[in-house]
């Protein structure tokens, strides 16, 4: 078998598993994966209005620890979460080479700082499986599902609306 | 007796005799003396015997000349008388004579003769008287002249005989005199010699007990003199034995000392060749030096051209390193530019998702502009990995570098160093040509002196030969030697002292 036959092979291969993904392509979701380093989150597409890169962003005082800062954002200010300290994950620390996934919702709008974008990907709703009992630390309301993969999927509606992330204004 | 007076046995032996012939000489001399004086004086005695008998025959011839005068008086016939006339002038003569005779020995004694004198001066008279009475009995007066002699005649003979006897009794007493005179000299000479000859037998004794105990000393000298000759002897005896193998052990140590001799010849001839050559190895190594100076001037040379080499290879490397860091900085640029367009594509794919099913073809571009993001990104890393490869390559590069030109250095230095070296080696190696040169020389000597050597040994051995034989001749002599001493014992012993 020589190197042409191969990457024919490997190439045949790769075809054939987008086939199948596209033939289910009605009943998937459409998700944005992004790391929390160690671990893989996703929220779907439907509450993500951009990614961006982190850029000039303003800490606030008197906020609670789980709020990054301010950034501008074309115009618009648009206030950053840092989820890691909302999840109580290990924090390492807040740079540019960050990613913030703008989530909206109806009026709502707010940044997340992930270590990375992934990507996009497709997820199949009967695939997932629900978050284990043991799951500390992270509230399980915030949680949709677990995808085979392993990608922890966000419940980004239940995220979006909470109260608990809304700074009192008084 | 030696150690008191220090005189040879000659001298004392001289001295001995001497003594007694000296004594002999001097009791021969007293002798003599002796003699003499008695000699003397009995010829003193003889002489006033002489003088008495002359005195009294004297008397006699006067008596004889008074009976003729009487014959002539009282004869008648004139024959006779004149036949005694004759005979009384004769006789007168004849007594002249011995009175002229008996004056001359009378000389020596002046008293005796100034009393014959007296008598010569009477007998003058009695003489004249005579003559008268001769005339008066010519004349035939015969009774005149009896008359006369009875009358003057008479009391002058008596008168001169009387003093003639007193002469004669002076001599009796001077014979006397002598007689005694003589008597005591005899005793007095015997006496002398008696005691002179005492003391020459006493002498001789002494001498002769001296002499045997002189005799005795040196035989006894003599023969521990012997003993010790014959001690001595075997002594010889031995070490002559002794000297004997000795020699014999030079005869053999001189053999081998000519092939020893033989041998450092050749080893000297040898060394004379080794020299040689070490003389050209010495040349050989003095260019090889010369030649390793220039190799190290060159070698020098070649580091200081390494050294700028190295230098450029490090202004090269840190301009690489800039370059790189440039490169870097771009890369860094394109990667941000495809984390926008990553970012850029997942935009895009979320919003294809919120166009439905309108959005599905611009979500498939998305999914390429993503494809193409993420492989620029790739490319980036490992344009990234390959400037940190490159990064970690000049630094070690410059690292070598700097070990490069240190070690340029230090090869300089040690370049240097050797370059010393060689010079040292040089010297030493010039140095060393000399003293081989001088080896050579006195290798030469020693050869020629091992040459003298050799007939020096023949010498030796030739010399060692005879001393053997003369070895030999000495223990034969040595062996004489001791039979002389042997001999020489039995000789002691026999006449023993």
């Amino acid at each position: 078998m020589n190197l042409d036959q191969k990457i024919l092979r490997a190439r045949a291969k790769e075809i054939s598993r987008h086939k199948i993904k596209q033939d289910d392509m009605a009943e998937s979701l459409s998700v944005v994966e992004f790391l929390l380093i160690p671990e893989r989150y996703g929220i779907e597409s439907k509450y993500v209005s951009e990614v961006l890169s982190l850029r000039e962003m303003t800490p606030i005082p008197g906020t609670p620890a789980f709020v990054a800062g301010v950034m501008n954002v074309r115009g618009k200010i648009v206030s950053i979460l840092n989820l890691k300290l909302l999840f109580n994950l290990k924090e390492r620390g807040i740079t540019e080479l960050n990613k913030i996934i703008l989530v909206r919702m109806d009026r709502m709008e707010f940044g997340i700082v992930t270590d990375a974008i992934a990507g996009t990907l497709k997820v199949y709703p009967n695939t997932l499986s629900a978050p284990p009992a043991n799951l500390h630390g992270i509230n399980a309301e915030y949680i949709q599902g677990i995808t085979p993969d392993g990608i922890i999927l966000l419940n980004g509606e239940n995220l979006l609306t909470n109260k608990t992330i809304i700074v009192n204004q008084k | 007796m030696k150690s008191t007076f220090n005189i040879s046995t000659k001298a004392k032996l001289f001295l001995g005799f001497g003594l007694i012939i000296v004594a002999i000489i001097l009791l021969s001399i007293l002798s003599f003396v002796s003699f003499n004086n008695i000699n003397n004086a009995q010829t003193g005695m003889f002489k006033s015997m002489q003088m008495e008998r002359n005195l009294t025959e004297f008397k006699a011839d006067e008596n004889r000349q008074m009976l003729t005068m009487l014959q002539i008086t009282i004869s008648k016939d004139p024959t006779r008388t004149n036949e005694l006339k004759k005979q009384l002038v004769d006789k007168a003569a004849l007594i002249a004579i011995s009175l002229s005779l008996i004056e001359n020995e009378l000389q020596s004694y002046p008293v005796q003769l100034q009393k014959f004198n007296e008598i010569k001066v009477q007998l003058k008279r009695y003489i004249e008287n005579r003559e008268k009475r001769l005339t008066l009995n010519d004349a035939g007066k015969i009774e005149e002249s009896i008359n006369m002699a009875r009358e003057i005649e008479g009391p002058l003979y008596e008168k001169i005989r009387m003093m003639i006897l007193e002469i004669e009794k002076d001599f009796s007493d001077i014979i006397d005199a002598e007689k005694a005179k003589t008597e005591s000299l005899t005793q007095s000479a015997d006496i002398t010699i008696i005691i002179g000859s005492m003391g020459i037998i006493l002498l001789s004794i002494i001498l002769i007990f001296w002499m045997i105990r002189m005799l005795r000393k040196i035989s006894v000298e003599i023969k521990n003199g012997v003993n010790i000759l014959g001690t001595s002897a075997s002594e010889i005896l031995t070490t002559v034995t002794e000297v004997s193998t000795g020699a014999t052990e030079t005869a053999t140590a001189i053999s081998e000392t000519t092939t020893t001799i033989e041998e450092i010849r050749q080893t000297a001839l040898m060394a004379s060749q080794k020299a040689q050559s070490v003389l050209e190895n010495a040349q050989k190594a003095s260019d090889a030096a010369e030649n390793g100076k220039e190799s190290v001037q060159q070698t020098i040379e070649g580091m200081n051209r390494i050294n700028q080499q190295m230098n450029l290879i490090a202004d090269s490397i840190v301009k690489l390193s800039e370059k790189n860091r440039s490169i870097g900085e771009i890369t860094s640029t394109v990667n941000d530019i495809a984390d926008q367009s990553n970012l850029l594509a997942v935009n895009a794919a979320i919003e294809a998702a919120k166009a439905g099913e309108q959005g599905r073809g611009f979500a498939v571009v998305a999914q390429e502009i993503r494809n193409l993001a993420d492989q620029s990104k790739q490319a980036t890393a490992q344009v990234r990995e390959i400037l940190n490869d490159i990064q970690k390559a000049v630094n070690l590069a410059v690292m070598s570098t700097e070990q490069g030109s240190k070690a340029v250095e230090n090869g300089s230095i040690l370049a240097r160093k050797s370059g010393e070296m060689i010079e040292i080696l040089s010297d030493t190696v010039t140095e060393a040509a000399q003293s081989v040169i001088q080896i050579s020389t006195s290798s030469q000597q020693q050869m020629a002196g091992m040459d003298q050597i050799v007939p020096a040994m023949e010498n030796i051995k030739q010399a060692s030969e005879q001393n053997v034989i003369g070895t030999k001749q000495t223990q034969t002599a040595a062996h004489n030697l001791s039979e002389l001493g042997q001999n020489l014992k039995i000789i002691i012993e026999k006449f023993n002292v």
